[in-house]
């Protein structure tokens, strides 16, 4: 690197004027010893050698995470970079750069919510919805609850598989299990959770999506971006049946709103009604009144924890 | 990166030359030593996010960090452990904390390191070890994360690399009191760095500008994948949506063309920030568009602390003298005007000088210290002036040879040139006879 040091001329002096960043000033890394000797310059040599060395296998461990999260498909990443980033990959994950950094991408989509519904000693309920901007304060705590019911969203994996699937391609069964099981874990550890802050009561949870209106529609009528006709409860059922609500559903369920009653409708409230919304918390029985899964939500609160597959 | 010159390319030169030569653009793009003032702004500002979030963090810590938390212990462990088929190095020893006095005593820490390292003090342990205790958190809040939780994270890292607690910082404040022991100690150097321009500075900073590049582009390039970015409705989705909005922007559905041209802006933008981020011409254009971005999201899209993050990250391309004194901007001028006038005499003849003040037994520490760090500087630009001169003759040398050949070459066409008119003569001649 010296050698090339050595080679420095106006025209590439011109250059780096011209590129970009921190002004270069005096190097006092070049300036001990006599200067004429360039056996001085062999230990900066070496350590510039071993830091160009380390600062590549950096710039590999950034650059290959985001690609592997581009080139992903239902098959895995391609394989080309599946086999680039293994090298990699502890160091990224160490240092969280494991990211694809798709913000709002490929599109912005519609937001998911979790309803959590705890019953009371005297089997009235009390409905919470998260996020709430209500409820949490500042953004910042409000956004990490934001981000938790994504990630249910993200994690979930429908029931299954279907028992043929483990003669006909057992791995891909058994990668199914794996994901349901994982997604049964994770809704049962935001079960437990809730539970403990509700002293010790009756807690289920299920997912609602909060869509959004297109540009269109809303040109043409506008309409409240917390309208209960955007909010749909995200059903928990196979993939594979024909049916729209198989039953029993066992999973994901909440105990159907009561009709009558009064809702102040902070989250916080009891309620036994589908009336009195806030519209902070529109979802909070709209979804269950206009959804299939109320009806299917008659079932038990899921409380066992499901075993991890292997 | 600055590349090769535009000479590149040219028939005559071999493939050495241009692997030289951009090997020296590699040495000069890392390796340029340069000053930590804006890692230094840097540090205060990312300290305090990082605290921040810290800070919001403990206003409900038991529900993100325990047994009874959101993600359980269990649960954050076996989403890393392989339980359910993924086997990471995002390992945390917050997965085994089950008793909250615990938990609170190590946010505590957490708290005072975090605000150790905003205000600088002990700034060669404290960002380190606040580095290491978000990565625990982080990989304890599996689940819980964002963008915000990235950009710091990654900043912080890079800071971690450098002497950004050298200046407005409370180790600039002790080493001012401690020159002695800096003077005669390279462990005191090590910890209470001073802002002269160093080459750890200018990596960390180049780091973080190559890892925003990189952002920006899979930020990009994700975008491109999908539709409304490209149909112009995607900012519309944005300020629509919901739990993300924190100003009422609707009222921009009555200007379609406005929202199109800010989905497809801010699409090219991401992609062509790494490219355009670079020279100095488009260099403010893309750094403002950045802020008007990220103030947007930060304004309208209830991520305030994403949105400043982010503006606070772009700021590592500010140039250093930004946040320079007026004198030390002088200083650095008068070395720089030193180095451009390519007088060596006079720079040895500086040197020696120097060297010889040093040599005065009277001298304070301070005194000695300040001396002895100009000697350094002078010393350092003689030898770039000396080097400079080096491949100056070397390319007056190269550049001669060249023009020599030339010459050979602009003889050997006369002497064709002539010999065919002669021929040609010659022909004509015996045309004319017969």
């Amino acid at each position: 690197m010296i050698r090339m040091s050595k080679r420095r001329s106006p025209s590439n002096r011109t250059q780096r004027d011209a590129s970009s960043g921190p002004e270069p000033l005096a190097g006092h890394d070049e300036a001990d010893g006599p200067l004429d000797q360039p056996a001085d310059e062999a230990a900066p040599r070496r350590w510039k050698l071993i830091a160009s060395g380390l600062i590549l296998f950096h710039l590999l461990a950034v650059v290959l995470p985001p690609l592997a999260f581009q080139t992903f498909s239902l098959d895995g990443p391609s394989p080309l970079v599946g086999t680039l980033i293994r090298p990699f990959a502890g160091y990224g994950q160490f240092l969280h750069m494991d990211r694809g950094y798709a913000f709002f991408a490929p599109d912005p989509g519609p937001s998911h919510l979790i309803q959590a519904a705890s019953t009371n000693a005297d089997g009235t309920l009390t409905e919470r919805m998260y996020p709430d901007r209500n409820d949490q304060w500042p953004r910042l705590l409000y956004h990490r609850h934001f981000m938790l019911a994504e990630f249910l969203n993200d994690s979930y994996w429908p029931p299954g598989p279907p028992n043929e699937m483990f003669e006909s391609d057992r791995p891909a069964a058994e990668l199914w299990q794996q994901r349901r099981g994982r997604y049964e874990w994770i809704r049962q550890s935001m079960v437990d959770h809730l539970k403990s802050v509700n002293e010790g009561r009756e807690v289920a949870i299920r997912r609602l999506e909060h869509g959004l209106p297109g540009l269109q529609e809303y040109t043409e009528e506008p309409i409240a971006l917390d309208d209960p006709r955007l909010y749909n409860v995200l059903l928990d059922q196979p993939i594979f049946s024909d049916e729209i609500a198989p039953a029993p559903v066992t999973t994901e369920v909440i105990p159907a709103p009561e009709v009558n009653g009064g809702a102040d409708g902070d989250g916080d409230a009891t309620s036994n009604s589908l009336e009195g919304q806030s519209p902070d918390s529109p979802a909070s029985d709209s979804p269950a009144s206009d959804s299939p899964a109320s009806d299917a939500a008659s079932t038990e609160p899921t409380t066992t924890k499901p075993e991890p597959q292997s | 990166m600055s590349g090769p010159s535009a000479t590149a390319g040219s028939t005559d030169e071999t493939f050495g030359d241009a692997l030289g030569r951009w090997a020296e653009a590699w040495d000069r793009f890392w390796f340029t030593p340069t000053r930590p003032h804006t890692l230094c702004v840097l540090r205060i500002l990312t300290g305090a996010m990082l605290l921040y979030c810290h800070v919001v963090l403990a206003s409900d810590l038991l529900a993100f960090v325990g047994p009874d938390a959101w993600m359980s212990n269990d649960m954050a462990r076996q989403l890393h452990d392989g339980a359910f088929g993924t086997s990471d190095w995002a390992r945390s020893y917050l997965w085994y904390f089950d008793s909250p006095t615990v938990i609170w005593l190590h946010h505590g820490v957490t708290l005072l390191v975090t605000a150790m390292y905003m205000i600088g003090l002990g700034t060669r342990i404290t960002i380190p070890l606040a580095l290491f205790l978000q990565l625990m958190y982080l990989h304890r809040l599996t689940g819980a994360l964002f963008g915000l939780d990235q950009i710091v994270t990654y900043t912080t890292m890079y800071l971690a690399l450098t002497p950004c607690g050298s200046r407005f910082s409370i180790d600039a404040l002790i080493r001012k009191r401690w020159l002695d022991k800096c003077a005669t100690s390279a462990f005191w150097r090590f910890m209470l760095p001073d802002d002269s321009p160093s080459v750890a500075a200018n990596i960390g900073t180049r780091l973080l500008q190559l890892h925003l590049c990189v952002i920006y582009l899979f930020g990009g390039l994700s975008k491109a994948r999908g539709e409304t970015w490209w149909n112009g409705t995607a900012v519309w989705y944005a300020v629509s949506n919901y739990e993300y909005q924190s100003m009422d922007m609707t009222w921009m559905s009555r200007y379609p063309a406005i929202i199109s041209a800010l989905s497809n802006a801010t699409l090219f933008w991401e992609v062509f920030y790494c490219a355009l981020v670079w020279p100095r011409v488009t260099r403010p254009f893309v750094l403002a568009v950045a802020v008007g971005v990220h103030a947007s999201i930060a304004l309208f899209l209830g991520m305030i602390t994403f949105g400043s993050m982010m503006i606070i990250a772009n700021g590592i391309f500010l140039s250093p003298r930004l946040f320079q004194s007026k004198a030390q901007r002088q200083a650095d001028d008068e070395t720089a005007a030193l180095i451009e006038n390519d007088e060596v005499a006079d720079v040895e003849a500086a040197e020696q000088e120097l060297t010889q003040q040093l040599q005065n037994p009277d001298l304070s520490a301070s005194e000695r210290a300040r001396l002895k760090e100009k000697r350094d500087k002078i010393r350092a630009a003689a030898a770039r002036v000396k080097r400079r001169y080096r491949a100056l003759k070397k390319r007056e040398e190269k550049y001669e040879a060249r023009v020599k050949k030339l010459r050979e070459r602009e003889a050997k066409i006369k002497t064709i040139v002539q010999k065919r008119r002669e021929r040609k003569s010659h022909d004509d001649g015996d045309s004319t006879i017969e």
